[in-house]
């Protein structure tokens, strides 16, 4: 019986997942977040439990957590142990002990990491074929502030929020250069996923949150694939008893908030994966994965 | 009573505009009280405005800020980000409980802007902001002060010419917004 409620409330969570807007989510798991995509191969984390490869159908769970894909590789930490290998047979071709590791991003040539040492977060990256240097990409002064890095060729993808605004950046391992992709002081700008001339990103706003893919150098207006409601409700604008003249209302129509928000991303050439986080015990958000075609 | 007498007959501006910010910090004395309650609050769209002017953008609509212009929940006091989400004292997310909002590896979200208002309206209407004068009421049995977002400008947020009200130096107002004591009037 109990198990019967179990499956219906999980049904009902991936159809309210689904609804959001803007184009048809497809429910890929739950709870299950931080997607990354090569080819039709995609990876995610499940929260206390590892790391999970979906390939031609079947589901894999891999010896590690936050898996990370890309070129021929993947990779995977099981603590301070980080392994990348080979994508079709999961071979280790690499294993390296990395103090603080927290999420990681991997491409042919480029492994590309997170750390948290003594507090504070840092972004590394690290060259295959030379696998004994470190280039330190950007080490924000307070946590909290520096996304999970996403990993194109030789582009590194992440974001930079805090109460100063956010920013979505690139930086070329292959050349050092830093390029500022997307910044605002208005709405919060979140982890970031590119394919070829394409960026995926999460604009969150005042009056709503949208799944976003435009070009990578922010010409044009790009496109909304996904939306949900804003993170916060809004008052009458005026107090009982009194008119209305003069309220000023942040968002038209009264849109329902929603407690669910967009996190991270991934791009592959047929889908773009969101995952959407919900509220869970203590204030810790549950992920779910969503897929939308293109 | 003596007190009520001289602030019944002085003008609001001349009054209390230029002693009530000191005889607020200084007490919740009965002078305030009477000198607040002197006045009726009347009815615009919040209590203790009197004026036309509308609100000044607010996360979550209702004017209501703190002692440094920071937007706080009208309902509740509660400090809100740009994005209209309850924060703790550092400016990170917390739910309804009050519990820091984490991601499922346990990090604090990000945090968002949390920015004066009256300089969110500068910022989107293009003129520099100031806060001048302020006007004190009792609303709700606390003294609420409200205050005026100033600035060169020629029409008000709702598009009507800006008036002088309690703004100096040729400065007019632009909208309106209101800090709630905890001294009961």
């Amino acid at each position: 019986m109990l198990t019967g409620l179990r499956a219906l409330a999980a049904v009902g969570l991936l159809l309210a997942l689904a609804s959001g807007g803007a184009r048809a989510a497809t429910p890929v798991a739950s709870p299950a977040g931080d997607p990354s995509a090569e080819g039709t191969d995609l990876v995610w984390q499940q929260p206390r439990v590892g790391g999970f490869l979906l390939r031609n159908g079947q589901t894999t769970q891999l010896p590690g957590s936050d898996p990370a894909i890309g070129g021929a590789r993947i990779a995977w930490h099981a603590g301070d142990q980080v392994t990348i290998a080979d994508s079709a047979t999961l071979l280790p071709q690499l294993q390296e002990t990395i103090p603080g590791v927290q999420k990681l991003a991997v491409s042919e040539a480029w492994f590309v990491y997170r750390v948290a040492v003594s507090g504070k977060e840092e972004l590394r990256a690290q060259s295959l074929a030379e696998p004994f240097g470190t280039t330190t990409i950007t080490r924000p002064r307070a946590p909290g502030r520096l996304g999970r890095p996403s990993l194109s060729g030789d582009l590194v993808l992440y974001h930079l929020a805090g109460p100063g605004g956010s920013g979505l950046y690139g930086y070329d391992l292959s050349t050092g250069k830093r390029t500022l992709l997307r910044t605002s002081t208005r709405a919060q700008l979140l982890n970031p996923a590119r394919l070829g001339s394409r960026l995926l990103y999460v604009r969150i706003t005042r009056c709503g949150q949208q799944l976003r893919l435009g070009s990578l150098d922010g010409n044009g207006a790009g496109r909304v694939l996904y939306k949900l409601p804003p993170l916060a409700g809004q008052d009458l604008g005026h107090e009982r008893g009194h008119t209305s003249q003069g309220e000023h209302l942040p968002c038209a129509g009264r849109p329902k908030p929603t407690s669910r928000m967009l996190w991270t991303t991934a791009l592959s050439d047929s889908a773009a994966y969101v995952t959407v986080l919900r509220p869970g015990s203590s204030g810790v958000m549950t992920p779910s994965l969503l897929s939308l075609n293109r | 009573m003596l007190s009520e007498r001289v602030a019944e007959s002085t003008s609001r501006r001349g009054f209390l505009a230029r002693t009530g910010k000191l005889l607020l910090a200084v007490s919740g004395s009965g002078f305030v009280a009477a000198a607040i309650k002197a006045h009726k609050a009347e009815a615009y769209h919040f209590c203790g405005h009197i004026f036309t002017t509308g609100s000044c953008p607010h996360p979550t609509g209702l004017p209501r800020i703190d002692r440094a212009g920071l937007p706080l929940r009208a309902s509740d006091g509660h400090p809100v980000d740009d994005l209209g989400r309850p924060v703790d004292s550092r400016g990170r997310p917390v739910d309804a409980r009050g519990n820091l909002l984490r991601d499922p590896d346990g990090n604090p979200l990000p945090t968002a802007p949390r920015t004066r208002i009256c300089a969110v309206a500068a910022k989107e209407h293009h003129f520099k902001p100031y806060h001048d004068g302020s006007w004190y009421r009792c609303c709700g049995g606390h003294i609420r002060r409200l205050m005026d977002c100033c600035g060169y400008v020629r029409t008000r947020i709702n598009g009507d010419a800006a008036l002088t009200g309690y703004c100096y130096s040729g400065r007019r107002v632009f909208c309106v917004m209101y800090y709630d004591s905890k001294i009961r009037c």
